[in-house]
């Protein structure tokens, strides 16, 4: 069993991961502004990444309609600022609104199973962007809104929003639904996910509401892909269907998966390869994407656990944090 | 080994998860007798059989058939070396007829022995023969149980392993499930049979096991196994 | 628009045809499907590969018919080599269907880039014998589309009488049924699995050809008849073979009558919306099983 245990005050680990955050910290210094800009949209991911891991890692709900959760949240975000709404009651209202979506949407789905209600999430991804797409004037069809800037209030930034600000924010953002994340997993509804996934009859039976926890799997996974979209739309400047469909939805599982679909830290591994890989596959230009799809189905096959799986082969000492 | 033995497993642990649910079973069956493998719920008895069949691999021992080592042989193997399972759940084919389900078994037999074995299961049971063209689906309870017991037979099995056989029966149905299997002994068909009905499954036994959290607590010829309420209340709490 | 009796049978005899066509990718699918739990994203490409390998071995010179018929090889072998190359890898794990749909996913998408490589963004046609026109009905129609129609429809009871005649195809149907009784009775369900993904794309593999004899392909044409695939199996329910043809005849119907009758604005969304009250109450498919 695989539950995300609080490790004991560990120097070494401790030590560790200072240095990680440190190290996240001072990348704005170190790197070209189009780099930060991933490097942003990396951390992004991963808060979204942690709504692959809850469902699909512990839960045992195959979720596939991240992107669309991401576009509740970031449509939200840009419809309410533009009308003059405050930034953060702004993203709170779009972090709500997913929520509420994804609860609905697991509602709707209650009698699915398996792969069934993985195909209903698919379709209510679609439907979403053919939905975007039927209203031009308020949802900006298929060409979408500038998203106004976040505001952070004055006395945590005095020049206003740069690309460091959003980067700074972003790595926040993750630590805190990190923190958040492996808190609730570690708790009591962590582990009844653990059963709900396991042997939903057995849990049943000891008295656990797999309903309510499988709704509760799609309400976290909509908070944090909707979070993680309010911050999106302002860092990208731009919001259009094409950022929030079935591909970005991909995206966004393969991040979660290629660090290890139980490891919520490994989360930012994923999203880090999601994010620059094509990148760095540019070389190649003209089959990059064919590549980079091999590479993938490679990593599926050789990497079972994800990254996390990896590490904690060489590294055991690791692997409880990373678990 | 002895040439009236037909079965037999000699250390055998199994289970699941690398957590064995049987460790270190031995037992030996005669040919043409019927054996009782009796024991309460969480005993191990479907794990012993379906380590029997094939479908989980041993963590150590051996099971030897007709004298030859099959530990390690596949199902369709040991099919045809003459084994057939007839499972606790029942797994008939729910979306194919009566005749598919019987005609997919036979595969292992030439055309006219198939022909030969399946009229064999439709003279066993007349209401499969009535039934023919039917999805296994709409079968009843019973029906079914007996398809799934035709599935097995049409293998011409030396070796007919039946685990739980009077499970969901109403009882008339159990009575007539245990004078089929009587009925199959009589034919040459050496029967294992794992229950919790102790006192049907004694009374048309030659020998007797009793299994308790995947041990072999007790053994003996039928008619020596004492007195039924003793075994009961002993091992099974009262079942 | 004025609309005529012609117009309303032209438009309904495509429709069938193309239903028919969508049939086959979606019997592939299904098999796939129900026999190794596979959704198999890539179920479209097979159609491709076997549509774009006609039209480049006919470049070579070699007619419609022998080009085709080492396609359908081809398409059987990249079926086959799937299986063991790629999902065979996933038996046993967790997650294992979303994992092989991943991983077929990502040969889809692979695939999809090759072919773009390889032939461009333009659009290919495979060049058949014109046949001239037949009438049906009053209708004049392209008698190259009837005799598609009809060697799809042909191809759909060979199908038939094989899964429902032959050992392998029983087989195919008892590991979909259920996959523990096949075990218990003996059945070689890794064999199987690898026959299954062959047949399954052989016969995307004959969409893939008639689709480019009729229409033209392009790199996402494998892509297109997987969703079609995916949308028919789910509505029609796994495994129901009267079910799955009856609905991709009714997707062909809507598709045609769409096409012709309706702007492409409010189609897909209405497409996916049926499909999602669809998938919420009757979560496997309108003939499937009932879901508890």
């Amino acid at each position: 069993m695989s539950i995300v245990e609080r490790s004991p005050f560990n120097a070494r680990v401790t030590g560790i991961v200072v240095l990680a955050i440190a190290a996240a910290l001072v990348v704005p210094f170190f790197v070209s502004q189009s780099n930060l800009y991933l490097f942003t949209l990396a951390f992004l991911y991963g808060i979204a990444a942690l709504g692959v891991i809850i469902p699909i890692g512990y839960s045992g709900q195959v979720i596939i309609a991240q992107g669309a959760f991401l576009g509740i949240g970031a449509y939200t975000y840009v419809k309410l600022s533009a009308a003059g709404v405050p930034t953060w009651g702004a993203v709170v209202a779009g972090t709500v609104l997913a929520t509420a979506v994804a609860w609905g949407l697991g509602r709707s789905g209650i009698r699915a199973e398996g792969i069934y209600l993985g195909i209903l999430t698919i379709v209510f991804n679609e439907l979403f962007t053919a939905l975007l797409s039927l209203f031009p004037h308020f949802l900006g069809g298929s060409t979408g809104f500038p998203a106004p800037p976040l505001y952070l209030p004055s006395f945590l930034t005095s020049a206003g929003m740069r690309s460091e600000t959003y980067y700074w924010l972003a790595v926040g953002a993750y630590l805190c639904a990190l923190v958040i994340t492996l808190r609730m997993l570690s708790s009591e509804t962590g582990w009844a996910f653990l059963s709900v996934k396991d042997d939903p009859l057995a849990a049943r039976s000891v008295g656990i509401d797999t309903k309510r926890y499988r709704l509760r799997a799609f309400a976290y996974t909509g908070a944090l892909c909707g979070f993680a979209g309010t911050i999106f739309a302002p860092v990208v400047g731009y919001i259009s269907p094409g950022s929030f469909n079935l591909s970005a939805t991909v995206d966004i599982l393969l991040a979660g998966v290629i660090g290890g679909v139980m490891s919520p830290i490994a989360t930012i591994l994923g999203s880090f390869v999601v994010v620059f890989l094509p990148q760095v596959l540019r070389a190649f230009s003209d089959l990059r994407l064919m590549i980079y799809m091999i590479l993938l189905v490679l990593i599926f096959i050789f990497l079972p656990q994800g990254i996390s799986g990896l590490v904690s082969t060489y590294l055991p000492g690791i692997r409880r944090w990373l678990r | 080994m002895p040439e009236s033995e037909l079965l037999s497993v000699d250390g055998l642990s199994a289970g699941y998860d690398e957590l064995d649910v049987i460790t270190d079973i031995t037992l030996s069956v005669q040919r043409g007798d019927i054996v009782s493998i009796l024991g309460p719920n969480g005993a191990g008895k479907t794990t012993l059989m379906r380590a029997l069949i094939g479908l989980l691999t041993p963590s150590a021992g051996t099971i030897c058939f007709e004298g030859v080592e099959v530990t390690d042989a596949t199902v369709p193997e040991r099919i045809r070396a003459g084994i057939s399972l007839v499972p606790e759940e029942n797994h008939v084919f729910k979306d194919m007829t009566v005749k598919e389900n019987l005609v997919l078994s036979a595969a292992t037999k030439t055309k006219d022995r198939k022909r030969e074995r399946i009229e064999h299961v439709y003279d066993l049971f007349p209401r499969l023969d009535e039934r023919r063209g039917q999805r296994a689906g709409t079968l009843s309870g019973g029906e079914a149980q007996m398809l799934s017991l035709g599935q097995a037979l049409v293998t011409e099995p030396d070796l007919l392993l039946l685990d739980e056989p009077s499970l969901g029966l109403a009882p008339a149905l159990v009575e007539q499930m245990f004078d089929i299997v009587g009925r199959i002994n009589e034919d040459g068909v050496t029967v294992v049979l794992v229950e919790q009905q102790v006192k049907s499954s004694v009374d048309i036994s030659d020998w007797v096991y009793v299994l308790s959290t995947g041990q072999i607590e007790d053994s003996g010829p039928a008619s020596e196994i004492g007195a039924v309420e003793e075994i009961m209340s002993a091992y099974l709490g009262g079942a | 628009m004025g609309l005529s009796i012609h117009l309303l049978v032209e438009t309904s005899i495509n429709g069938l045809i193309f239903g028919s066509l969508l049939a086959l990718t979606a019997i592939g699918l299904s098999l796939v499907f129900g026999v190794v739990d596979v959704p198999n994203f890539a179920q479209g490409e097979y159609a491709a590969l076997a549509g774009f390998a006609t039209y480049s071995l006919m470049q070579t010179g070699l007619g419609l018919l022998p080009a085709a018929a080492i396609a359908l090889a081809l398409a059987a072998v990249a079926g086959v080599a799937t299986e063991h190359l790629i999902i065979a890898r996933f038996y046993g794990r967790d997650q294992y269907m979303l994992y092989s749909f991943f991983a077929t996913f990502g040969l889809a998408f692979a695939f999809e880039e090759g072919v773009r490589h390889v032939y461009g963004t333009s659009f290919v046609k495979i060049p058949a014998p014109a046949l001239g026109s037949i009438n049906l009905a009053g209708v004049d129609v392209n008698a190259l589309r009837v005799v598609t129609g009809l060697g799809a429809f042909a191809m759909l009871l060979v199908l038939y009488f094989y899964t429902r005649y032959t050992h392998t195809g029983l087989s195919m149907r008892a590991i979909a049924d259920d996959s523990v009784g096949a075990r218990i009775i003996g059945l070689n369900e890794r064999r199987l699995y690898k026959i299954t993904f062959g047949v399954g794309a052989l016969i995307s593999g004959t969409t893939g050809i008639f689709y480019g004899v009729l229409f033209s392909m392009s790199p996402t044409t494998g892509f297109n008849l997987t969703a079609f695939a995916f949308i028919i199996v789910v509505a029609g329910g796994l495994g129901k073979f009267f079910g799955t043809y009856a609905v991709s005849l009714l997707v062909g119907l809507f598709e045609s009558f769409t096409a012709t009758f309706l702007g492409s604005r409010y189609r897909l969304f209405i497409v996916f919306l049926l499909l999602f009250v669809l998938l919420a109450f009757r979560p496997n498919g309108l003939f499937g099983r009932v879901a508890e």
